[in-house]
């Protein structure tokens, strides 16, 4: 790690950001297809269509959604990291908590089943708390939006 | 909830660097401890940048869409609004069987009604999303007593007994490419 490496080194840096700037790419890239998508656009007309459609437009949102994803991507990524490097304990402790506030806001709101259809019984609740939690990573980490929002995630918006 | 809730961990994500920075910098037993002041700085600029991103969004996307961040409707709420709002049968049908049942449960005597309404259209008219594999999603209380006799019967004739449901959708429907 970085930040408690005792070799701080312009390399180390510099992987950092590609690693970033990658992951940012790949997230606006998902967000971008999804939102131009004339089919998503036409099933949710209230979710998809947030690009707009000339191709100067596009360009610019489109790298717009890549640094904001890189953005978001370092700042969670660094407060991760220096809540790691003084102790795991705290960072699962408050990762954890993050995490169960969702899940329980879900919950509460009757929104925590999946949409995949057929499943029932306690499949139906080990699927969804999988799902939450792993698109919640994913999400929180990339800045992908439409996860949120997709079959994927239940449509929820 | 996924707007509200997403715009919420995003600025969420902003707030825990300065969190996690405060718990560093006090910390004593932290080995080859990075200057915080330092850090503070690289956070305060990403924070900065971050902002004028987000600022930068807003102005470039459309903004009849800016609600969709803040809002708070859930899953099922989405799903119930799309059919009712849709006048796309192909929209309409995929908003109840593409989803889990429960979604749609509250509103099920109105999509029973909708599907007895339009079955026989459909059946005369085979329009493209009407396929083998739809008539297989829907259960047997949307199909129309006639209609649903005659799958049978085409089952029973097939030697397949009566019609099979089919309830779990492939990992491609799963992932919206179908």
């Amino acid at each position: 790690m970085y930040i408690t490496s005792s070799e701080k080194t312009t390399f180390h840096l510099v992987s950092i950001l590609v690693s970033t700037m990658t992951t940012a790419f790949s997230s606006a890239m998902v967000s971008f297809d999804m939102d131009v998508s004339v089919a998503n656009r036409k099933k949710s007309p209230d979710f998809y269509g947030l690009v707009k459609d000339t191709n100067l437009e596009r360009i610019i949102t489109f790298v717009v959604m890549m640094l904001l994803a890189a953005f978001h991507n370092l700042s969670r990524t660094i407060g991760v990291a220096l809540l790691f490097a003084v102790s795991g304990s705290t960072t699962f402790v408050i990762m954890g908590a993050e995490m169960a506030v969702y899940i329980g806001f879900k919950v509460l709101r009757n929104d925590f089943v999946t949409f995949i259809p057929g499943l029932e019984g306690t499949l139906k609740y080990m699927v969804a708390l999988v799902f939450h939690t792993v698109l919640k990573v994913v999400a929180d980490y990339t800045g992908e939006r439409k996860l949120f929002a997709t079959k994927f995630a239940s449509l929820t918006d | 909830m996924g707007g509200f809730i997403f715009s919420l961990s995003c600025i969420l994500g902003q707030i825990i660097p300065f969190v996690a920075l405060s718990f560093y910098s006090t910390n004593t037993t932290v080995e080859n401890k990075a200057n915080p002041h330092e850090i503070n700085i690289a956070l305060l600029v990403l924070a900065c940048c971050w902002g004028l991103s987000v600022i930068a969004f807003f102005g470039l996307i459309n903004r009849k869409l800016i609600g969709s961040f803040y809002s708070t409707k859930t899953g099922a709420q989405s799903i119930i609004l799309g059919f009712q709002f849709s006048d796309d049968p192909a929209v309409k049908t995929f908003m109840v069987f593409g989803f889990h049942s429960s979604f749609t449960e509250s509103i099920k005597d109105e999509v029973i009604a909708y599907m007895h309404d339009n079955w026989a259209e459909w059946e005369q008219m085979q329009p493209a999303w009407f396929t083998p594999k739809f008539i297989a999603s829907v259960g047997d209380e949307f199909i129309p007593g006639r209609a649903l006799q005659q799958l049978n019967e085409a089952a029973i004739e097939a030697g397949d007994g009566a019609r099979r449901r089919s309830s779990v959708l492939s990992v491609r429907v799963i992932f919206g490419k179908e």
